[in-house]
């Protein structure tokens, strides 16, 4: 969480009025078959947007897979990234320019853990801006007695566009019951 | 429909040095996530090590890494500890922000996402798993060696999903 939204919540507190932080939908995933999820109409009237993801793949072997998000249906190479991963012996630094869909941290898979769930927090800023390219921060984790894994990413996306759809997979791999994703709108 | 949420379920600032808060009575409905932030001192040094439902149990893994003050970075990673590790306070301000995912949940183990920045040292993420399918229902933030000092302030959110 930012220390912007540390700032709002305290200004609520002290009366600020108002809702700063809104739910704005969840997807929860009921089958296994289910090899994407979207958030289709996402409201132009908030600042900033978080997103909270408790997922795992379907697949029969250890993994870990990676959630991939993209923008607008937008596939084109417009994506950049710059990771920090940290998998228990050592933190690799990674980059990556003209990609075709954003990484937002790995997750594990049935096979690997029955119960544990990869999470991340996703933060989108001003994601209505139509002067500037949109940026990305996440944080993203999972542990389970396979393979673990913590991350620190942040994404740009080129375009400059307001964002009104957000599209997820798991590397086309089949997103596992129980697994859901959250929207928030932040004034 | 937006519907408002991230409220604040309880706060408490400690008054006098200690080495244990317990926030019991956790809100049983209303909400999937839960958001503790700790923005306090330490005499010395002191790690946060929690405990959920007071299980001190070997149930907690952990996978971390660090950036520290001589330029190093590490990842180091646990399995069946009887605690969790959420980081640590110094003598200078610190601040630790935990993200409790679906904490009522009876069907799957809780996974949780820490930043923590001890300042003076280093800053740190943690993915944790508490492997438990029952409820959280209270929150146990212990500290080790002299603990918490006065003034340090620990929170609590709610987020529904």
């Amino acid at each position: 969480m930012s220390f912007m939204l540390l700032g709002i919540l305290n200004s609520q507190a002290a009366g600020g009025g108002g809702s700063a932080y809104d739910l704005l939908e969840t997807i929860n995933v009921a089958g296994g078959s289910t090899t994407s999820v979207a958030f289709d109409s996402i409201p132009q009237d908030y600042s900033h947007l978080q997103i909270r993801i408790a997922a795992k793949a379907v697949y029969a072997n250890n993994g870990p897979f990676a959630i991939k998000a993209n923008f607008n249906n937008s596939s084109s190479q417009y994506y950049q990234l710059k990771r920090l991963v940290g998998n228990g012996s050592n933190v690799s630094s990674n980059a990556g320019s003209a990609g075709s869909d954003m990484w937002w941290g790995y997750i594990p898979t049935l096979q690997a853990s029955s119960e544990g769930f990869g999470t991340s927090v996703v933060e989108l800023l001003d994601y209505t801006s139509e002067n500037k390219n949109t940026t990305v921060r996440v944080l993203n984790g999972y542990t389970n007695s396979n393979n673990a894994s913590v991350s620190l990413s942040s994404s740009l996306w080129l375009p400059t566009e307001a964002i009104t759809k957000i599209s997820f997979d798991v590397d086309s791999y089949p997103i596992a019951s129980g697994s859901r994703f959250s929207l928030y709108g932040i004034k | 429909m937006a519907t408002p949420t991230y409220d604040l379920i309880v706060s408490s600032t400690v008054a006098t040095l200690t080495t244990s808060v317990t926030f019991s009575s956790l809100p049983s409905t209303g909400y999937q996530d839960l958001v503790v932030v700790i923005n306090g001192t330490a005499e010395t040094e002191s790690f946060i090590r929690p405990r959920f439902n007071s299980d001190s149990g070997n149930n907690y893994s952990m996978v971390r890494m660090e950036g520290n003050t001589a330029g190093n970075t590490e990842s180091t990673s646990s399995a069946s500890a009887s605690d969790m590790i959420w980081g640590k306070l110094e003598d200078n301000n610190g601040l630790i922000i935990a993200q409790i995912f679906d904490y009522l949940a009876t069907d799957k183990h809780k996974s949780l996402l820490v930043r923590s920045n001890a300042v003076q040292e280093k800053v740190e993420a943690f993915a944790l798993r508490y492997a438990s399918t029952s409820a959280i229902s209270s929150i146990e933030i212990r500290g080790t060696g002299t603990g918490l000092e006065a003034g340090t302030l620990i929170s609590i959110y709610g987020i529904a999903a």
